[in-house]
């Protein structure tokens, strides 16, 4: 839509320029002639335009490369499966696969009834896999599954040219990944452990890691486990999975329907008496891809808007500097008879060529900035199967090229408009443009108009955080022309300017409960926000920095100072393009160093003084007892980890009920033994609840529970929820109420607390795994993995969940500060062009100088020490809004989270004023040098 | 070969066999051909001929602002031409003051700043270099125009802030190239006048002018034709 719209804005602004140029080739190459005539400079306008677009670009791919990659995973581990039908037994999910064969449905090619397990595979050489996935099934079947082999991963050699058919009940595939990890081949024996079961299985081939082979870890044939374990149907899952015509991606396409015709075939099929159920398992996980990359695309685009946004002041900068080269050339259009229309379409039509060339250019560098990205997107999924990988899609590049282009074709034509008005007399004798005293009445009312509308903006802004923001500012800011009228243009700049700069962060406080739902367009409003006010304030405070700065030190600060000071507008956009980034890097720097101090309460919030969680695969049998017996360990608790369909009663005012919001919720069934170590510390209690022990001891009776805040997804306290059998249509429910909340509930996957006897009430079937809480010494906990491997004991430490969740969001923030990083480079680049430009626009001048005396070395310290003064107000601004935005949104409010204690990010904030100075005053020497080596007679020889 | 200073020496400058040409692509274009010259202390000396015919180049050459082909130049028995540019920029910085017919001015800095610069160059400390900048300002009439930026001043003042800019470091010479070319009459004549004035105070003065009027301000007359000195008289009694 965005990409339609720059189309077509493109094409508009291009009409004008075409309605000019074309047959009047004189004005066409008076156009065009001086891109060809200076190529360096030409080069330096285009690389410094090409940045912004690089970025837009980069953020496309980089949305497609997570959508692809997530899409990959549909041919990775689910191959021909597109539909799943969950039944409850072996003999329900045959039944349920014969009446589906004989419902003749269309758009399915294939059924496969499978059994489920996790189970401990044991290589001869005693390494071991505690929680192996296995599927039991019929092999003969399972390679022809879907009518394509290829897709299943099973076309190997010892399942191929049916040898499936021939296998003993003693033979294991393994999928290619677990094969690496036992270090397994063809022929190999290994031993499978379930419960007090100990099988013997040779390995007859290696499945592909793709299709039923990335599925599962391993396939060993129909009854080979389940014949011989007592009590099977209670530890296996049963499903039907189901093929649908068409490959492994537009297969899904007809998963709509086919979903509908299986639940219209298997209705009443249920024994017990549950209907199956139909997951739309490929579907959905397309879907789920699809969002990501919508999700990766506007983060990244609107993260990297702050880059963006440097990059458009860049593109201004260039071209004012570059219109201004031209004035006595524009001059003398205007002085022989061109209009003001016709002088922009000649400028504008130079600006097409540099944009499109620009953005051209930048669309390729968006290529690597996007393969940066994901390269390092990559390493943070190093321990999970999820692979990302770029995809460079040729829409993306197009869009990335269309919306680039837009932009500076914007920018180039308001730049323009705003040149051919200068006056002729004044261009053609290159005469300084000397600013009003105080604003026109024209730009008085424009902005008065844009106060007012900001006033409006703000009452119509319901809930839409970004205006609440921009209303309030565009109503100060807008007042500032009015004010000059009274109080002269830089006090009105520098009051109105900061006193509207007191509201983004305020907004936070002011609007707590619509900002806690604060998207990251808000934030980069609030950006925004900040750093063009700022700009405005600096941009008039040009009278008290040369009070400051004017009569200290020698000629080098002083000239140094001076260009600076004297051209406040380019300098405000100069340093602004540096706060931007700084801003944002700062910001999430403070964000960083906020969380990482959390670790201790997170781990805390999220497990009391319990240690630790121990899961082990269902058929395992290991009692409560055989961890408290080990040594060095003080206390375990026995829960069972099921869901629970739960959902929010609504009582209405004549007394009646509904539910709201009901789905399936992860819960944990805790009994008395958990109350024998502090369990997880509560965030806020309900009434009738005085203090934690009286919630536990309710959750004990069965009475409450404790759930995840709202802010986690979950509830308040107060709220009363209704338990129910996910499983039943009619079956027991139960409504309590949700006694305190906890926090980061979801880290170590606990969900809701709720007493052992409340689920026996409301579970008509077992409940679910068991899962152990155990306190004690981390050598004792580190040993139970290793004494309890074949029973797939998992050992999650509430330390460890804590530092691994802040580890992997701040190894996500860092991604996103390195990607703007790049934007940092638009600062340094757009300061280096324009300072090198500013050289050639500064010839006479350091001709003049060269002439009466003043030595190349302290004309090229001049430079360096505006380069640096540029780069340390941009590092000022954006380390001190950062920080105090920062702060009034993770303390000062609870947007973020509660109970936050400020750290200040001061090794960041180091590595970023030495990084973005030092870069800065790097960026500097080049056109030092270049003004150093002035001629002065060359460069006065220009003045006649 | 020593640099000596003769302060006893009635010469200021003396240039011998100075030639200059340049160069664009395949295109030579003689500007001075064998220039012999000597400039005398106290002087007001006014260089003269049509445009294009080498005025500004001799004074480029003469001042050091620009390199020569041939021929040597010396200033009170300094060489300019034989030292390296930052040796070259320090003798300008100390011993001579330029004027130009567009002021120059730089316009970020503003009055006093302007005429300061020299003497900051020069490394004099920023306060003794202010009192000697508003010394000069207001020699030229200007003492109160000291905070003003260039684009606040007329063209005539904007040259009399540039004239107090050439002489604040008390240079041996004042070069002036068409001073009075982007002035009025009525103002062009103040500027001479001032030019009149610190000639009158002992200083040296080489201005360059196509302007026949302007002749006559100074003590000897130079014309230069293609390259070459046409015409050396005196036209005036020296002061």
């Amino acid at each position: 839509m965005i990409t339609i719209a720059a189309a077509v804005l493109i094409v508009l602004l291009g009409l004008g320029i075409g309605r000019t140029l074309i047959g009047r080739p004189a004005l066409a190459r008076l156009a065009l002639g001086n891109v060809a005539r200076r190529r360096g400079e030409s080069a330096l306008v285009i690389g410094g335009s090409m940045l912004a677009t690089a970025l837009i670009t980069g953020s496309f791919l980089i949305g497609e490369s997570f959508g692809t990659s997530i899409r990959s995973i549909a041919g990775e581990e689910l191959g021909p499966i597109d539909e799943i039908v969950r039944v409850d037994s072996r003999d329900e999910a045959d039944v349920a696969a014969a009446t589906i064969r004989s419902s003749a449905l269309a758009d399915i090619d294939g059924l496969l009834p499978v059994t489920l397990a996790e189970v401990g595979l044991i290589a001869a050489d005693g390494t071991v896999v505690g929680d192996a996935a296995i599927g039991e099934v019929d092999l003969a079947a399972a390679v022809e599954f879907g009518g394509r082999p290829i897709d299943t991963g099973l076309a190997v050699v010892g399942l191929a040219d049916g040898a499936a058919a021939a296998l003993e009940t003693d033979a294991i595939v393994v999928a290619a990944d677990l094969a690496d990890e036992l270090g397994l081949s063809v022929g190999d024996v290994l031993t499978l452990a379930a419960g007090d079961l100990e099988l013997e299985m040779h390995v007859v081939a290696i499945a592909e890691p793709s299709g039923l082979g990335g599925f599962r870890d391993a396939w060993i044939p129909s009854g080979a486990l389940t014949d011989r374990l007592d009590g099977a149907d209670a530890v296996t899952t049963n499903l039907v999975l189901v093929s649908n015509t068409g490959g492994v991606l537009d297969g899904a396409e007809r998963t709509g329907s086919v979903v509908a015709d299986l639940e219209s075939s298997l209705s009443g099929l249920g024994v017990d008496p549950t209907d199956p159920v139909v997951d739309d398992t490929k579907a959905d996980l397309l879907r789920a891809a699809d969002e990501a990359a919508a999700e990766n695309t506007e983060l990244f685009a609107t993260i990297g808007g702050f880059s963006v946004a440097a990059g458009i002041l860049l593109v201004v900068n260039l071209f004012v500097m570059l219109a201004e080269e031209r004035t006595v050339e524009l001059g003398t259009l205007r002085a022989i008879g061109f209009d003001r229309r016709r002088v922009a379409a000649i400028l504008r039509a130079e600006g097409l060529v540099y944009g499109a060339l620009a953005a051209a250019v930048g669309a390729l560098a968006g290529i690597g900035v996007a393969g940066l990205v994901i390269r390092a997107a990559a390493s943070l999924f190093d321990d999970s199967d999820f692979t990302v990988r770029l995809d460079v899609a040729p829409g993306a590049l197009i869009s990335g090229f269309v919306i680039g282009l837009a932009i500076s074709q914007l920018t180039v034509t308001v730049t323009s408009a705003r040149i051919v008005r200068r006056n002729v007399i004044a261009s053609l004798r290159q005469l300084p443009q000397l600013q009003r005293r105080v604003p026109g009445r024209a730009a008085t009312i424009a902005s008065t108009a844009l106060a007012v509308a900001g006033v409006a903006m703000y009452v119509l802004a319901g809930d839409v955080g970004s205006l609440l923001i921009l209303g309030p500012v565009l109503a100060v800011a807008g007042l500032i022309p009015l004010a000059a009228r009274m109080i002269g243009r830089n006090a009105a700049a520098i009051v109105l300017g900061s006193v509207a700069s007191v509201w983004p962060p305020l907004a936070f406080r002011v609007h707590e409960t619509t900002m806690s739902d604060a998207d990251v367009d808000v934030f980069l409003t609030l950006g925004l926000a900040l750093v063009a006010l700022a700009a405005i304030v600096l941009g008039h405070a040009g009278p008290i920095w040369r009070r400051l700065l004017g009569r200290r030190g020698g000629i080098v600060s002083r000239l140094g100072f001076a260009h600076p000071l004297a051209r406040p507008g380019r300098t405000a956009m100069l340093v602004s393009m540096y706060a931007l980034i700084v801003f944002t890097v700062t910001f999430m720097a403070a964000i960083n160093s906020v969380f990482a101090a959390q670790a201790p309460a997170f781990a805390r919030s999220a497990g009391g003084d319990w240690s630790a969680v121990v899961d082990l695969n269902p058929t395992a049998e290991v009692s409560r007892s055989d961890l408290s017996d080990l040594t060095g360990i003080d206390a375990v608790a026995s829960t069972t980890l099921q869901r629970i369909e739960i959902g929010r009663v609504v009582s209405d005012d004549e007394g009646a009920t509904t539910i709201d919001g009901d789905r399936r919720w992860r819960t944990t069934a805790v009994d008395a033994t958990f109350d024998d170590r502090t369990p997880p510390e509560l965030r806020s209690f309900d009434a009738g609840f005085a203090d934690a022990d009286a919630v536990w001891a309710a959750v004990m009776a069965g009475d409450a529970v404790v759930a995840p805040g709202e802010d986690e997804g979950g509830w308040v306290a107060g709220t009363v929820l209704r338990l129910t059998d996910p499983d039943l249509d009619d079956g027991p429910t139960r409504d309590v109420v949700v006694a305190a909340t906890y926090r980061f509930g979801w880290s170590v996957g606990s969900g809701v607390f709720v007493g052992a006897d409340l689920v026996d009430e409301v579970l008509v079937g077992d409940a679910g795994p068991t899962r152990f809480y155990v306190a004690g010494d981390a050598e004792a906990l580190a040993s139970i993995e290793e004494l309890f491997a074949s029973a797939g004991a998992d050992t999650t430490t509430f330390a460890g969940a804590a530092q691994e969740e802040i580890s992997g969001q701040q190894s996500f923030i860092r991604l996103l500060q390195g990607y703007l990083g790049i934007g940092l480079l638009i600062g340094i680049a757009g300061l280096a062009v324009v300072l090198i430009r500013a050289v050639r626009e500064r010839r006479r001048q350091l001709g003049t100088m060269r002439a009466i005396g003043v030595p190349s070395a302290l004309i090229e310290r001049s430079f360096l020490v505006e380069g640096a003064f540029i780069g340390i107000q941009g590092v000022g601004v954006g380390i001190g809004l950062g920080l105090l935005a920062a702060w009034q949104v993770l303390i000062g409010t609870s947007s973020f989270e509660a109970d936050l204690t400020w750290h200040t990010p001061w090794a960041a904030i180091a590595v970023l004023t030495v990084v973005a100075v030092g870069a800065s005053v790097l960026a500097a020497v080049a056109p030092a040098r270049r003004a150093g080596r002035i001629t002065p007679a060359v460069a006065l020889r220009l003045d006649h | 070969m020593p640099e000596t200073t003769i302060p006893d020496d009635p010469t200021l400058l003396s240039a011998r066999d100075v030639h200059k040409t340049y160069r664009t692509g395949d295109v030579e274009v003689a500007a001075l051909r064998g220039i012999d010259l000597d400039i005398l202390r106290g002087s007001f000396n006014v260089v003269m001929g049509p445009s294009g015919n080498g005025k500004t180049t001799l004074l480029n050459c003469l001042s050091g602002l620009d390199e020569i082909d041939r021929g040597h130049v010396t200033l009170a028995g300094h060489d300019v031409h034989g030292r390296n540019d930052r040796s070259r920029t320090r003798l300008r910085a100390e011993r001579m003051g330029f004027v130009f017919q567009s002021f120059n001015l730089l316009p970020v800095l503003d009055v006093a700043e302007n005429a300061e610069l020299p003497l900051l160059a020069a490394g004099v400390g920023p306060k003794k270099a202010r009192v000697r900048a508003l010394e000069l300002l207001d020699r030229v009439g200007l003492a109160d125009r000291a905070r003003h930026r260039p684009a606040e001043l007329s063209g005539g003042e904007q040259q009399r802030v540039a004239i107090a800019r050439a002489l604040v470091t008390g240079p041996d010479v004042v070069w002036a190239d068409e001073p009075t070319g982007n002035l009025d009459s009525a103002t062009a004549r103040q500027v001479l006048d001032l030019f009149r004035e610190v000639n009158a105070a002992g200083q040296t003065i080489v201005m360059i002018t196509h302007d026949p009027s302007v002749a006559g301000v100074g003590d000897r007359r130079l014309v230069v034709t293609d390259g070459r000195l046409s015409a050396d008289e005196i036209v005036g009694a020296r002061p």
